[in-house]
């Protein structure tokens, strides 16, 4: 009984760890997503390098990634929030 | 294998002159030539005599000539992508994209990618047909610092599609699409910098620098020497342009001709391991009678 019982607790907790370590990898996903954009539309922070002819060439393939990362940027709380939400800085 | 050349100077010095000097110079050889205007004020049509404008005209059997047009090759580039957005996007979206496309146009940098893009296209699409390519540049550095770009460009791609690999294996970890046509597009583009930057560091590839014998130019022909050496692209001739035949008696002269000359033995004893080429002023109008006596001394 207590075997059945461990290996039920066992597959749960495993199941679990699945749920969190996908959730962490999303997170991670989204951060490099917004670190690639950033650095790809270096242009926005007034670097005018021949870099950015380069990079309109990736607009069709970006558009969707950066409609997504505006709307978190214009939800700016919420990056700082799915950002810092692992760390546990609450009083 | 093409031998490429570029032809560097102040303004007014003779780049255009000499350029299409050399061009010629080396259809007498027998080779195939390709005559390349990168400076937005063309005026090879002016020395060839023949209108050329922005695609290949057959000048005589062996020279051929183009004139590139920055702002169209920006234009051609832009509105492809422009096309590629038209069937993905809602037009409300469409609209924003396009307002950031019509300032891109004239975005600082869009002109200098676009010009260095057309000449390794020319370079690379063409190397079976001509034997020789000769790039007459605009005044200044422009051209010439277009050479180092493909150092800073390769490295800002490397770190690019560094980061888009992390973002392609997140992906693949959490079960997602695993072709990135981003990544795909990063890989291309840096493999025509690296063939671009192959083909100017190449032995093939030399720059040759056009002054005048006089004090200021020799200061900005030692700036430039200083800037090409240290992005590790050395100089093979420098070409004295314009020089007052010593055999003049006139006392008017006689200074002049003293300082040109000192102005020749300081470049001389600066650069020993380089090709000086002296070229005399001439006494009439560039037509072609006097082309073909620069033709001679080349
Ligand atoms: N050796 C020479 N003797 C006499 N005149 C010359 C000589 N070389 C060039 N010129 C004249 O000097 C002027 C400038 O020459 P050219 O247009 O070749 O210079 P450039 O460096 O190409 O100028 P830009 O910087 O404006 O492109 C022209 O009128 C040309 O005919
Ligand atoms: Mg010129």
């Amino acid at each position: 009984m207590k075997f059945l019982e461990n290996i039920a607790l066992f597959f749960k907790g495993a199941l679990n760890f699945n749920r969190k370590a996908y959730e962490l990898i999303e997170k991670d996903l989204r951060q490099e997503e917004d670190n690639f954009l950033l650095a790809a539309r270096a242009d926005l922070l007034g670097l005018n390098f021949p870099t950015m002819y380069y990079m309109l060439e990736l607009l069709p393939y970006m558009v969707e990634d950066e409609e997504n990362w505006i709307k978190r940027m214009v939800k700016r709380k919420s990056i700082w929030e799915e950002r810092f939400s692992d760390l546990d800085m609450d009083p | 294998m093409l031998k490429v050349e570029f032809y560097g100077g102040k303004g007014g010095v003779g780049k255009t002159t000499l350029s299409t000097a050399r061009a010629h110079y080396y259809t007498k050889l027998g080779k195939k030539t390709l005559l390349v205007s990168t400076d937005p004020a063309h005026s090879i049509s002016d020395v060839l005599g023949v209108q050329v404008g922005s695609k290949i005209k057959g000048i005589t059997p062996l020279l051929d000539a183009i004139e590139i047009d920055p702002e169209e090759e920006a234009n051609l580039y832009i509105d492809q992508i422009r096309k590629d957005l038209n069937s993905i996007l809602s037009p409300v979206v469409l609209e924003d994209v396009n307002k950031q496309l019509r300032a891109a146009k004239i975005m600082p940098g869009t002109h200098e990618a676009s010009l260095f893009d057309k000449m390794i296209i020319l370079m690379d699409m063409y190397k079976e047909v001509y034997d020789v390519m000769i790039f007459d540049t605009a005044p200044t550095g422009h051209t010439l610092r277009l050479l180092t770009l493909p150092e800073l460009l390769i490295e800002w791609f490397d770190g690019l599609i560094k980061k888009r690999e992390k973002i392609v294996k997140l992906k693949a970890m959490l079960g997602l699409k695993d072709i990135d046509p981003i990544l795909t597009r990063l890989k291309i583009r840096r493999e025509t910098f690296l063939k671009a930057k192959d083909m100017i560091r190449s032995e093939n590839t030399s720059i040759h620098l056009v002054m005048n014998p006089e004090k200021m130019p020799l200061e900005e022909t030692k700036k430039a020497m200083r800037f090409l050496s240290d992005a590790n692209q050395p100089v093979s001739e420098i070409i004295i342009n314009k020089i007052l035949p010593t055999n003049i008696v006139d006392t008017f002269f006689k200074n002049k001709i003293e300082k040109e000359q000192e102005v020749i033995s300081e470049v001389k004893s600066l650069y020993k391991d380089i090709k000086i080429t002296e070229i005399f002023m001439l006494d009439q109008d560039m037509d072609s009678d006097s082309l073909n006596r620069i033709i001679d001394l080349l």
